[in-house]
């Protein structure tokens, strides 16, 4: 939508509001402070900020959900002519919601009720502020599954949301939310929890909707390049204070602030390695002026004599259970018929969306389930072959770098403990050596000597990575696994990170298998890329020749579908067909078909649709 | 003989602190029949029931006390309380026996006109069968009671064929019963007044009955058993008395005996009028309350028992004399009687046959003042005999049951052996297996804390069972001598003395209290205590009486 | 669905088998548990064990035994008591079940009731009184044995106050079959089943106040409260019905393991002769047909309680019925 050109009334007004939240020893912590802004009738504001900027905290206070046993809200919150914050709880701020405002929430998996039909659950959003009679609210309902453009949406009301994809159930959710013509939708990171392709038609719905409800929107998200995309209006945030806010284009193409400008630098921008032969490392911001460094390439490049891991014909397989019985019914077929190589010194990007495989090849490779047959050859050893005592001692030689590191990491252990375990447990050395070893490692990837004495929780999410990486770096492993290793960290921090790895790189010459589905990352830190899809690659090539000439429809679609921080974008359609992601379950005798792969230019191999 | 498993169980857990008033009160005038007090309901309460109702296998102090009632043998314990109820008297046996050939046969003359409770006559061949039925229904007793019969041999190494061929045989004409022995058996009349040797009918099934009565011809008869809920006894329609000692005419007219719920519940439903006697003792800390607020519902009664505990005088450290008898100087048998309860509930003892046993002597050497009466321990003696044992500082485990009771004398007796320098431990075993475990050489206990009532009053019932050496079978549970002590020279004089049983019974008594002595010169065990029964009986409940044979005689007490 | 019964009743067969084949072996691995012995009775003569032994079949292999002793008790349905010779085994249980199950069923209608009652009540007064008022008392419940607490009972309305007013209705303890006298039946019942839901309401109300709280946690609550829902609809439907199925599945394991014997104690203190109670006695005695046939038959109800669980949370939650 474009500014009227006179400002009606705002129907969200924000002025100078504050949110603190009840801390350890009864302490307040203040998470935001003196934020205003205003929300006109059918404009798209974005809330931008990394995390802890205190987004969603802004969006959940115009709500009222936050608890008011440990939260407290002071300023002046104006929806639609209330004054949410003189509502109680038990009387007038359950009109606000799902009436003056809905929301939609960044979890789609688990933000619908897992025990109540999809249906129910809409029909239940019509009925909570007007009387309907049933068979008329299962009218509106499928009516506004139909808006929200999910195939066969009579019969599907009917089914639970375990039955819906992560895209289907973001529709869902939207429906629910527009069951009471809302005229405020607040969207909190919609589409982060989605794959790209997904991403794409939600973010297409959405804009779709706005103009036809004539809906306000308050939009939350991290990713500059959907706030290019969605938002009229933008207010960066940082540490609960607005830093600057303004019209997006004017916003992108002068930011004022310094924070803004760093925000803006650090984003990868898909298309900004074009001509670029080998990895670049992201240009340093320096975040007091926002200005940008020089990009550094590497300086070795991968020694292309022999492969350090040589995959062939890796196949993986889960069987599903049913039925009363618990029989094995069907099977996963998680993993199919993949084979490549890697290199000392090289990087190989897999990616490819959820449940395309890939996180599933990266266990396979070293042994984490045992539902896995091929070759899989680590510098001249048959892993497969070997017994458990040779095994142990190889995976020495792959190191995993986990998305999640404080899942990895044992909350009663110092970071130091954690790190000399496996090294005097391969017995590389004594505990004084690893503990040597750690020191200098924790320098080498940005932190201190001293931080060996922490616990995990005292660290914060890029620390945290980085002392992964220094957990795996203790075993002097050839090759690295690197599952979403950098998916979840801010952009600033997410540059510093891969920035670190491809130092080590460098420096080490350690092979990366490389598992990501942020394809502007990939770009930057791949020599060569494999997509996967259902279990199997359609792809494989060259960096550049992937991402600068792709062959397979699916690698297409899969760059097309990613954001990229250009205002010009702001009414993009994609118009994509709207499907759900198949898996790969296969009935028990399914045979998979032979497949075959035409080398279109060296080492790029695109699979032959049949 | 011990009475039964059970019996042990009714004296556990039993601590009665510093209730030094509690009332002897068996002082109710003697029964004199008056008809007034004839009918009426009588209520027996139990947490569990105890097994078959097959008077010739069951062999339970609970049962006992119910089967005098319903069956008769050629001989019974008169019924009657305090000291008349050692006494053995003639029941269907018109009279007492002729008794010739050196005391090896006896003859009864069987009572005519005596009915069992399914109508027909008692003859002299429902005699002679039940005497076979002992060997083929394999009575508990059968090898230690009634081996002594002629052709019992035979019918112990095979049950099925047994006739008791010369040893028990019939003349229905002159309706005598004539019973053969190997040889003469002094005690013979005691065993013939126990249950396991009831007349029963001929046509008796040959094996367990379980839980199907077995017609009798006592004064009432069982008329259904559930173990799970109940017993029930009602009169037998053909009984008439025919000796006020032997088989008095029952006062109420039907006993109840329910199974189930806890001493507790017991307890309560006493006080609430809704049971007359309990089977298991009262609750220690309810003793001390209802001591106070109940006396006149208590009875105490004192019984032919002991608390001991048995040595293995066949493996360290007590294979050594010296060892056995300092534990035996250095016990406190103070202490002891007062984790049972204190002095009203038990006394301490010095020999192995209670104070109420025939041949007791009342003589002590395990004391710091030698003579009659235990008085106080002798420690100095004690560890002196510990040094020259050459035992100290071995590992010696107290075997005890996991009663409150059982446990606590195990504990004390560790802190003694610990005072004398062992390193002692106390190990707690269920009571069922308990009794069995510590028998069995195979679990070499070293020493163990049990309990041992009369089975009927004859002193080898004490000395030679447990001390003897036919009592002891390496590698068996049932091998009853558990100190393993097997004296040639003491066995002897044991068999001797119950041969001189039939003729002089008087010289045969002195000389097992002189046994008892020497027995206790080779320190087999170490005598502890002998308890005392305490019973709760309900407010309405009149005539008790204690028969220190089969305890409370529930057919002379009358509700009514 | 023909197919999946066959397949629970193999699986049950199986389980059984096993327990059964263990429950022999630590019988006859149990030191001094000699049945001959203990048949033959206390202080028997040799002659007279070894007649029993082999009136027994006891000296004959153990597998040889096993056999004769499932034969026994599933085909010819004759196996008889070592304690008691003449008393059949089956008969026995089949009486005692009925009070165990009145006793049982009773008690889990309350602890439903109250634990439901309590956990909502709790969690919806979250940090308040009533909150701190009924976890006090659950956790009391929790904490108190119910053996005690059944004493406790019984001191009050068959001792103390057992002639006033208000426990005077009260009978003498014991069973009263249903069929027999049900006023009585139910007057007998009452204070049992209280105390021993009295216990379970404690467990179930703790937990189920602690899912309530967990789940308000989760997104789809917070789903609902942004659509507007009343604070009680999201409580009671959204938030309740999530944390009610693990209350199911502890409901279907606790209710066969008591229904199988466990209420042990409440039969006990209650004078409820039920299967618990047979179970404790065979086991104080070593009666090895008994513990057989009891530890038999609360496995079959726990294998039974499973299964009803696992339809149950069919029916409840969706997510299990995927195929």
């Amino acid at each position: 939508m474009n500014e009227s050109p006179e400002t009606p009334a705002p129907i969200l007004s924000i002025r100078d509001l504050s949110v603190s939240f009840l801390g350890a020893r009864k302490s307040w912590n203040r998470v935001i402070g003196g934020l205003s802004f205003d929300i006109s009738p059918g404009e798209t504001v974005a809330l931008v900020g990394e995390s802890g900027s205190g987004k969603s905290v802004t969006s959940l206070s115009v709500m009222g959900l936050l608890d008011p046993a440990t939260s407290r809200v002071e300023g002046e919150i104006r929806l639609a002519g209330y004054d949410v914050l003189k509502l109680d709880e038990a009387g007038m701020i359950r009109h606000i919601r799902g009436q003056a405002a809905a929301m939609i929430f960044q979890e789609p998996m688990t933000s619908l009720h897992p025990i109540y039909r999809v249906g129910d659950q809409i029909i239940e959003a019509l009925t909570s502020h007007h009387a309907l009679p049933g068979p008329e609210a299962r009218k509106q309902a499928i009516a506004l599954l139909e808006r929200v453009r999910i195939p066969n949406a009579a019969r599907r009301m009917d089914d639970y949301p375990h039955a819906f994809s992560g895209g289907m159930r973001q529709r869902v959710m939207i429906a629910m939310a527009l069951a009471s013509r809302p005229k405020l939708l607040i969207a909190d990171e919609p589409t982060t929890a989605l794959d790209v392709t997904v991403q794409g038609e939600i973010l297409d719905l959405l804009k779709d909707l706005q103009a036809e409800y004539g809906m306000a929107m308050l939009f939350i998200t991290h990713d500059m390049g959907v706030v290019a995309e969605m938002a009229d209006r933008t207010v960066v945030m940082l540490r609960g204070q607005a830093v600057e806010q303004g019209a997006t284009a004017a916003l992108f193409a002068s930011p004022q602030e310094p924070y803004t400008k760093a925000l803006l630098a650090s984003v990868p921008v898909l298309g900004s390695m074009k001509g670029e032969p080998s990895p670049l490392r992201f240009p340093l911001v320096d975040m007091a002026t926002g200005r940008a460094g020089a990009a550094l390439p590497l300086q070795n490049s991968p020694d292309l004599s022999a492969p350090i891991l040589d995959v062939q014909g890796l196949v993986t397989r889960f069987d599903v259970r049913g039925g009363l019985l618990n029989r094995r019914v069907a099977q996963v077929h998680a993993v199919e018929n993949v084979s490549f190589r890697i290199f000392p010194g090289e990087t190989l990007s897999l990616v490819g969306e959820s449940g395309c495989g890939k996180s599933t090849t990266g266990k396979s490779i070293i042994r984490l389930n045992d539902r896995s047959t091929g070759a899989v050859t680590m510098s001249g050893d048959e892993l497969f072959a070997l017994r458990p005592e040779a095994l142990r001692q190889k995976r020495r030689e792959i190191q995993m770098i986990p998305q999640d590191p404080l899942a990895s990491m044992n909350p009663r252990m110092t970071v130091g403990d954690a790190l000399v375990e496996p090294f005097t447990e391969h017995r590389l050395g004594t505990a004084a050596e690893g503990r040597a070893k750690a020191a200098i490692l924790m320098e080498q990837v940005g932190l201190t000597r001293a931080m060996l004495e922490r616990y995990p929780h005292e660290f914060s999410g890029g620390q945290r990575q980085r002392v992964c990486i220094a957990r795996a770096l203790m075993l002097d492993p050839k090759l690295i696994i690197a599952d979403e290793s950098v998916s979840a960290l801010d952009v600033s921090v997410k540059a510093q990170v891969v920035n670190l790895l491809l130092d080590i790189q460098d420096r080490l010459g350690i092979a990366f298998l490389f598992i990501s589905h942020d394809i502007a990352v990939v770009e930057r830190v791949s020599h060569r890329i494999a997509v996967m899809y259902m279990g199997e690659i359609v792809e494989i090539g060259p960096r550049p020749e992937i991402m600068e000439r792709p062959r397979h429809a699916y690698t297409r679609q899969l760059i097309g579908a990613v954001t990229v921080p250009d205002p010009a974008r702001r009414h993009l359609r994609r118009n994509q067909q709207i499907k759900e992601l198949k898996t790969p379950i296969r009935p028990l005798d399914f045979r998979p078909p032979a497949r075959r792969y035409e080398e279109v230019s060296p080492g790029h191999l695109v699979m032959i649709e049949t | 003989m011990s009475e039964s498993l059970s019996l042990t169980t009714r004296m556990r857990s039993r601590i009665l602190c510093g209730v030094a008033a509690l009332a002897l009160g068996t002082a109710l005038q003697p029964a004199f029949a008056e008809d007034a007090h004839y009918g009426g309901t009588m209520k027996l309460v139990a947490v569990a029931s105890e097994g078959t109702l097959d008077p010739h296998i069951n062999y339970t102090a609970k049962y006992w006390p119910l089967f005098i009632w319903t069956h008769d043998g050629l001989m019974a314990f008169k019924k009657a309380g305090g000291a008349a109820s050692a006494e053995v008297v003639p029941d269907l046996a018109e009279e007492a026996p002729v008794i010739s050939n050196d005391g090896k046969t006896y003859t009864f003359k069987l009572r005519q006109g005596i009915k069992f409770s399914n109508g027909k006559d008692l003859t002299v061949e429902d005699v002679v069968a039940s005497f076979q039925r002992i060997f083929k229904v394999s009575s508990p007793t059968s090898g230690s009671f009634y081996n002594g019969i002629v052709g019992a041999d035979k019918c112990l190494a095979d049950a099925a064929t047994c006739t008791l061929e010369g040893g028990v045989t019939g003349d229905a004409a002159t309706n005598t019963i004539t019973i053969n022995l190997t040889a003469p058996d002094a005690e013979f009349l005691y065993k013939l007044a126990v249950p396991h040797a009831a007349i029963v009918p001929a046509d008796t099934v040959t094996k367990d009955a379980g839980n199907e009565p077995i017609p009798g011809t006592g004064t009432y008869a069982f008329e259904s058993y559930d173990p799970n809920a109940s017993l029930i006894m009602v009169r037998n329609p053909y009984f008439q008395e025919w000796s006020a000692e032997a088989q008095p005419k029952g006062y109420a007219d039907r006993i109840e005996y329910t199974f189930g719920g806890t001493e507790e519940a017991a307890v309560n439903a006493i006080l609430n009028g809704q049971a007359d006697f309990m089977y298991e003792p009262v609750p220690s800390d309810r003793l001390a309350e209802l001591s106070v607020s109940n006396p006149d519902q208590l009875r105490v009664s004192p019984q032919v028992a002991w608390w001991y505990a048995p040595m293995n005088v066949n493996i360290a450290p007590f294979n050594s004399l010296e060892a056995r008898q300092a534990l035996n100087y250095a016990v406190d048998r103070d202490a002891l009687v007062s984790v049972f309860g204190g002095p009203a509930l038990a006394s301490p003892v010095c020999t192995i046959l209670p104070p109420d046993m025939p041949g007791h002597v009342d003589r002590c050497d395990y004391t710091a003042d030698p003579g009659e009466f235990w008085s106080a321990p002798d420690m100095d003696k004690a560890l002196e005999l510990v040094e020259a044992s050459g035992t100290r500082g071995q590992k010696v485990t107290v075997v005890t049951d996991d009663s409150v009771t059982s446990r606590g004398v195990g504990t004390y007796l560790q802190t003694v052996l610990t005072d004398l320098g062992y390193d002692a431990t106390v190990q707690s075993i269920s009571g069922d297996i308990q009794f069995t475990y510590i028998q069995n050489t195979n679990n070499n206990v070293q020493i163990s804390v049990t309990q041992w009532y009369q089975d009927y009053p004859a002193p080898s019932n004490f000395l030679n069972v447990l001390f003897g050496c036919d009592s002891f079978t390496p590698g068996s549970d049932s091998s009853v001598n558990m100190s393993g002590i097997c004296d040639k020279g003491l066995d002897d004089r044991m068999k001797a003395a119950m041969a001189l049983g039939s003729t002089d019974p008087e010289a045969a008594l002195k000389e097992w209290g002189d046994i008892d002595y020497d027995m206790m010169k080779l320190s087999p065990a170490i005598p502890m205590f002998t308890p005392k029964d305490v019973d709760l009986i309900s407010a309405r409940l009149g005539n008790y009486e204690f028969s220190s044979q089969f305890h409370w005689l529930v057919g002379k007490s009358w509700v009514q | 669905m023909l197919a999946a019964i066959l397949s629970r009743l193999l699986r049950m067969v199986v389980v059984m088998f096993g327990i059964s084949v263990i429950t022999f072996l630590i019988f006859f691995a149990t030191p001094s548990s000699d049945p001959a012995a203990r048949i033959a009775g206390r202080n028997a003569a040799q002659e007279t064990i070894e007649a029993v032994r082999k009136d027994f079949g006891l000296d004959r292999p153990l597998y040889v035994q096993y056999g004769l002793m499932m034969q026994r008790l599933f085909i010819s349905q004759d196996l008889t008591s070592f304690a008691n010779r003449g008393q059949k085994i089956i008969p026995t249980v089949m009486a005692a079940a009925p009070a165990t199950l009145s006793l049982v069923s009773g008690a889990a209608v309350l602890w439903m009731l109250g634990g439901i009652v309590t956990g909502i009540t709790a969690a919806a007064f979250r940090g308040r009184w009533p909150d701190k008022l009924l976890m006090g008392i659950s956790m009391m419940a929790v904490a108190m044995p119910v053996f005690w607490v059944g004493e406790m009972v019984n001191l009050v309305t068959q001792n103390r106050l057992h002639d006033t007013w208000a426990f005077s209705w009260v009978p003498a303890l014991g069973y009263t079959p249903f069929s027999e006298n049900p006023g009585l039946w139910f007057r007998s019942m009452v204070f049992p089943w209280l105390t021993l839901a009295f216990l379970y309401i404690g467990f179930y109300g703790r937990m189920l106040r602690t899912g309530i709280i967990e789940t308000y946690q989760e997104d789809f609550i917070r789903t609902a409260r942004a659509k507007g829902l009343t604070g009680r609809k999201v409580l009671l439907k959204h938030a309740t019905r999530s944390a009610i199925i693990p209350i199911v599945i502890m409901f279907g394991m606790d209710f066969g393991v008591l229904v199988g014997g466990a209420a042990v104690l409440t039969e006990v203190v209650f004078g409820i002769n039920g299967v618990g109670r047979l179970t404790y006695q065979a086991l104080k005695v070593l009666d090895l047909p008994m513990i057989m046939a009891t530890v038999l038959y609360a496995s079959f109800f726990v294998v039974i309680a499973n299964a009803v669980v696992d339809l149950l949370c069919l029916l409840i939650d969706p997510r299990m019925r995927r195929a």
